[in-house]
C-alpha cells in the first residue's frame, strides 16, 4: 500500500468569505479589539521614523533624516552601556529569583486545606500588588533608611552598627533590594495565573495518585508541574521578551545617585537625559533608544519562542 | 423576555453615557463658590451683573498649578467683569511641569498662554522653538499700548536676552524684588532660635562664621535640645538644593540661575565651576558635614517637601531657605503649635569659608509667559490688557487684597495706601487671608506679586527685613547671573548644557561613600567629564570673548 499525505481541505477566498459572512457576528465582536490595536498599537508606529530624523514642529514626516546621529549619540554616551548593562543584569536577576516565585507560592497555595486560610492568604499575598511604586518607596525607606526599624533593631542586637548606615544607598545591594521588593509586590498576583491552571487540572489524577500511594511531594511533581507547564512555558516567553523593561516605576522611585552604578537602567537613564539635564528633550534621540530596547526584546522573544518550542511547549506565537 | 433584557441592556447604556457627559465645572459656577468666606462673595448684591459692556467674551486656555483651587474666588468674577474674560485652566504639577510644555509643543497642542519654569541657562528649546514658530511673536509695536509693561520691556535685562532676530516670543513674570535684593537668592538658614540658645551659641545679630556654624550643628547633633532622639537633624536641604545648599552655594564659585554648576569667567576665560579649586574644597567640606551627621543623612532620599516638613514639624534644627518661605513656615508652626511664640524662629546669615555672604542673583523674572503661535488677536489683546492692568495700582491691591469695599478700602494713591478689612487674628499677630484657599495663578503671567502687602503680619515682614537689611548694608557677596553666557547657543553647549546635574549627582555619590577621599574621587569625576566639558568651553570662550 503507497502511504498517502492527508492534507487539509484547502480554503478558497470565498470560502472564507463565506465562512466570515456565516460568523459574521462573531467577527463584529473582534472589531473593537482589533480597531484598538490599530489606532493604539500599529498607527504610532508610524513615529519610529523619529529615531532616525531631527524632530522639528512641522511634523514627523517633515523633518528631516540625520545620518544615523542618534545612534551614534547613543553608543557614545558613556553612561549608555552601563545602563545596558544594569537592564540586562536586573532583567536576569527578575528572571533568575522573581519569575519562579509565584509558581513555588501558587503550588503552596494550592496545598493548603482550608478554604478560608487559603483565602486569607491569597488576599494577604495579592495586595502590595495594588500599591504604588511611590508608595513603596516610602515603605522602604521607612524600613531601610537611617532611622528605619531595620536598623533600630540591628542596634539593639549591635550597638554602633548604625554608624555608617546607608542600606539604600550601597551599590552592592542595590539589585538584591529591587528583586525582593519586586517580589514581596508582584509574587502574589502572579499567583493568580498559575492557580488558575492548577485549578484546570483533572482532580483524579490526584485520586488516583492518593490510591497508588503517591504522597504530596510526589503529587506536586508528577500531577501538578506537569499541569502547569505549558502557562509557565508562556510566561517565561513573555517574560524574557520584556528583558528590556527594567522596571522603571520601581526603580526610578528607589534609586538615588549613589546607586547608579549598579542599579541606572535604561529607562531611567533616558528619564534623566530628557527631563533633568539642561538640554531638554530630544524626542528623536529617546525614540532611538526606545527602538533599541524594542528591537532586542522582539530578537529575544523569538528566542525564546523558538526554544520553548523545540522542548515541546505550548508558546505563544 | 431576550428583547425587553436587550432594550434594559440598551437603556442602561444610555444613561451611563449620560452620566459621563461633561457637567459645568463647579469652578467656572459663580453659584457654587464655597460659603462663609470673604473671597467667595462677589459683589455686596446678590444680582447678575452683565460683564464688561463692549468686550466680546474671551476664554483664554493656560496651564496653571493648583488647578484645582482657581476659579473659584471674587478675584475671578472681577476679572470676568472687567475684562469679560475667563480662563480654562490646564493643570500641570512641579514634577511633569516641563514635560508637558514639550509634549504640547511638539505636539501643536499647546494652550493659549503656555506658562512656562523657563531659566535661561537651560533656554535652548525656546529658543529652538521660537526659531521653528512655535509662539506668537511679542512685538514692541504692540507692547508699547500697555504703559505698565513695556516699562519693563524696556528695562529688563532678560527681555533683551530672550529676544530672537529683534523679536520677543515670551514675557518674563518680573520678580519685583525690592532694589537692595538685586535679584539675588537671599541664600539664608532658618534655624531654631530657642534650640540654640539652649546649646548657648545662638549669635543676637543672627550671623555666623562658618567655624561658628559647624560648632553650632555638632551642639545641636550632641545636645539634641529638642529632644528628637534618632530622629534629630542638624540640617535639612529642599530637593532641589541638596547637597549644594549647605556649602558650595555658600563657598565656591558656583552658578548662574539656579543651577548648581554653570560656567563662570576666572581671568577673563570661561570654565567649569566644577574643576575649580574653590568648589573641590567645598566639596570635601560637604562631605565632612555630611559624615559628621551635621546634614541630615536621610536628605538623599527626599523627593519633595520633606526638608520643609522636618523643620516645621520641629526635627530639625535649620533648612536652606530662600525667598522668604520663613514667614508662611512661622504661621503654620505656630499654628500647629510646634512653637509658642515666634521668637523660636530666626534666620541665620552664614559667612562662607573665606569669610564672605555669597548669594547667587538670578534672572530678573520667575516663569515666562508664550503665547501660542495660534493664538487670536483678541485673545492676546485681552490678555497683555489684563497684564497691564495687574501691573497697575489697583491690580497690584487685586492680587495683595482682592475687592475694594471687601476686602479693603482706599486711603491714598499709593498701592499700600489702604486699610485693610480682613479678620485680624490677635493670637498669631495677622490677618486671616480669605483666599488662602485659593489660587489666582493666571495672574501670573503678568509679574511675580510685589512685595509690600500691608495684610502680611508685621513680625513676617520684620524677620524678612533682618536679612534685606544685611544685604542693604552689602554684606553680600552676589555672583551675577549672566545672560550672554546662558543664552549662548553653540553645537556642543546645545548638545550638553551646563553639565550641573552630572556635578550634584557625583557629589551626592561622595557623600553616600564613607570610606572614600573625596578630594580624589572628585579629581578623577573632572578628569573624566573633561573632553565633554572642554568643546563647550572653547566655543563659549570663542564665541563671547
Amino acid at each position: 500500500m503507497t502511504a498517502q499525505t492527508v492534507r487539509p481541505p484547502r480554503h478558497s477566498a470565498r470560502r472564507t468569505l463565506h465562512r466570515m459572512w456565516e460568523y459574521r457576528w462573531i467577527y463584529l465582536m473582534l472589531l473593537p479589539c482589533l480597531a484598538y490595536f490599530i489606532v493604539f498599537k500599529y498607527a504610532p508606529m508610524y513615529g519610529i521614523q523619529l529615531a532616525f530624523k531631527d524632530y522639528k514642529l512641522v511634523g514627523i514626516t517633515a523633518s528631516p533624516w540625520n545620518n544615523f546621529e542618534h545612534f551614534k549619540y547613543m553608543m557614545s554616551e558613556p553612561q549608555f552601556l552601563p545602563a545596558l548593562k544594569n537592564t540586562l543584569v536586573i532583567s536576569f536577576y527578575r528572571i533568575l529569583f522573581g519569575f519562579p516565585f509565584p509558581i513555588l507560592l501558587a503550588i503552596m497555595i494550592n496545598e493548603v486545606y482550608m478554604l478560608r486560610y487559603k483565602r486569607l492568604l491569597q488576599t494577604i499575598y495579592t495586595f502590595p500588588h495594588f500599591l504604588t511604586w511611590v508608595v513603596m518607596a516610602g515603605i522602604m525607606l521607612n524600613l531601610l533608611g537611617s532611622t528605619g526599624m531595620v536598623r533600630k533593631v540591628a542596634e539593639v542586637f549591635s550597638p554602633g552598627i548604625g554608624e555608617n548606615w546607608n542600606l539604600l544607598y550601597n551599590k552592592a545591594i542595590f539589585r538584591s533590594i529591587l528583586v525582593v521588593s519586586d517580589i514581596w509586590k508582584e509574587a502574589g498576583w502572579g499567583t493568580i495565573i498559575y492557580l488558575a491552571a492548577i485549578t484546570g487540572i483533572d482532580q483524579s489524577l490526584y485520586e488516583a495518585a492518593t490510591i497508588d500511594g503517591c504522597g504530596r511531594l510526589q503529587k506536586i511533581w508528577y500531577i501538578t508541574l506537569p499541569g502547569m507547564i505549558n502557562m509557565i512555558a508562556i510566561q517565561f516567553v513573555l517574560r524574557v521578551g520584556a528583558v528590556m523593561e527594567g522596571g522603571f516605576d520601581q526603580v526610578f522611585n528607589l534609586y538615588k545617585p549613589p546607586v547608579y552604578e549598579t542599579g541606572d537602567i535604561l529607562d531611567t537613564y533616558i528619564y534623566r537625559l530628557s527631563f533633568v539635564k539642561s538640554t531638554g528633550i530630544n524626542l528623536g534621540f529617546t525614540t532611538a533608544v526606545g527602538l533599541f530596547k524594542n528591537v532586542i526584546n522582539f530578537v529575544l522573544l523569538m528566542l525564546a519562542n523558538g526554544v520553548t518550542r523545540a522542548l515541546g511547549q505550548e508558546t505563544v506565537l | 423576555m431576550k428583547k425587553l433584557l436587550t432594550l434594559v441592556l440598551a437603556l442602561v447604556m444610555v444613561l451611563s453615557l449620560a452620566a459621563c457627559a461633561k457637567t459645568p465645572a463647579p469652578a467656572q459656577d459663580p453659584t457654587k463658590a464655597p460659603e462663609n468666606t470673604q473671597a467667595a462673595q462677589p459683589s455686596d448684591d446678590d444680582e447678575p451683573k452683565e460683564p464688561a459692556g463692549e468686550l466680546s467674551p474671551v476664554v483664554l486656555s493656560m496651564n496653571v498649578l493648583n488647578a484645582e483651587k482657581q476659579g473659584t474666588h471674587a478675584r475671578n468674577e472681577f476679572v470676568k467683569e472687567k475684562f469679560n474674560l475667563t480662563f480654562d485652566y490646564i493643570p500641570v504639577s512641579w514634577g511633569d511641569w516641563n514635560e508637558k510644555i514639550r509634549t504640547w509643543i511638539a505636539t501643536d497642542d499647546a494652550p493659549d498662554l503656555i506658562y512656562w519654569d523657563l531659566k535661561a541657562a537651560s533656554s535652548t528649546e525656546y529658543f529652538d522653538w521660537a526659531k521653528q514658530g512655535a509662539f506668537a511673536p511679542i512685538t514692541e509695536a504692540k507692547i508699547s499700548q500697555y504703559d505698565n509693561l513695556y516699562s519693563f520691556y524696556q528695562t529688563s535685562e532678560s527681555v533683551k536676552a530672550f529676544k530672537v532676530d529683534g523679536e520677543l516670543y515670551t514675557w518674563p513674570s518680573s520678580r519685583n524684588n525690592p532694589p537692595e535684593i538685586d535679584n539675588a537668592y537671599t541664600s539664608y538658614f532658618i534655624i531654631r532660635k530657642d534650640w540654640a540658645q539652649k546649646v548657648g551659641m545662638y549669635q543676637e545679630d543672627n550671623e555666623y562664621t562658618w567655624d561658628e556654624w559647624k560648632a553650632l550643628l555638632a551642639a545641636i547633633v550632641a545636645q539634641d535640645p529638642g529632644g528628637n532622639g534618632n530622629a534629630n537633624a542638624a540640617m535639612v536641604l529642599p530637593v532641589w538644593g541638596f547637597p549644594n545648599a549647605a556649602v558650595t552655594f555658600l563657598n565656591a564659585p558656583a552658578a548662574e540661575g539656579n543651577e548648581t554648576c554653570s560656567y563662570i569667567k576666572v581671568d577673563g576665560k570661561y570654565v567649569w565651576p566644577a574643576a575649580t579649586e574653590e568648589y573641590k574644597a567645598a566639596v570635601v567640606e560637604t562631605y565632612n558635614m555630611y559624615q559628621d551627621g551635621l546634614i541630615y543623612k536621610d536628605n538623599i532620599s527626599f523627593t519633595s517637601n520633606e526638608a520643609d516638613d522636618m523643620f516645621k514639624a520641629g526635627l530639625a534644627f535649620a533648612a536652606y531657605n530662600v525667598a522668604g518661605s520663613m514667614n508662611s513656615w512661622t504661621d503654620d508652626m505656630l499654628r500647629d503649635g510646634t512653637i509658642a511664640s515666634k521668637d523660636a524662629v530666626a534666620p541665620a546669615v552664614v559667612y562662607g569659608m573665606d569669610g564672605k555672604w555669597y548669594m547667587t542673583q538670578t534672572e530678573d523674572y520667575w516663569t515666562v509667559t508664550s503665547f501660542n503661535h495660534k493664538i487670536t488677536d483678541e485673545k492676546m489683546e485681552r490678555a497683555l490688557t489684563f497684564w497691564n492692568f495687574l501691573n497697575s495700582t489697583e491690580g497690584i491691591r487685586l492680587r495683595w487684597l482682592g475687592i475694594e469695599g471687601v476686602d479693603y478700602k482706599v486711603t491714598g494713591d499709593n498701592p499700600e495706601d489702604v486699610e485693610v478689612l480682613w479678620e485680624f487674628d490677635e493670637n498669631t499677630n495677622s490677618y486671616i487671608n480669605p483666599y488662602a484657599n485659593f489660587e489666582f495663578n493666571e495672574a501670573n503671567g503678568a509679574s511675580n506679586a510685589k512685595p509690600g502687602n500691608p495684610a502680611e503680619a508685621p513680625f513676617q515682614n520684620e524677620l524678612k527685613q533682618i536679612v534685606w537689611d544685611k544685604m542693604a548694608e552689602g554684606k553680600a557677596t552676589i555672583k551675577k547671573v549672566d545672560y550672554a553666557m546662558s543664552t549662548f547657543s553653540g553645537e556642543n553647549k546645545d548638545k550638553y548644557g551646563t553639565f550641573g546635574s552630572d556635578a550634584k549627582e557625583k557629589m551626592i555619590q561622595i557623600l553616600a561613600d564613607p570610606n572614600c577621599d573625596p578630594a580624589a574621587e572628585w579629581d578623577a569625576f573632572v578628569e573624566s567629564m573633561m573632553p565633554r566639558v572642554q568643546p563647550v568651553l572653547d566655543e563659549l570662550n570663542a564665541g563671547l570673548n
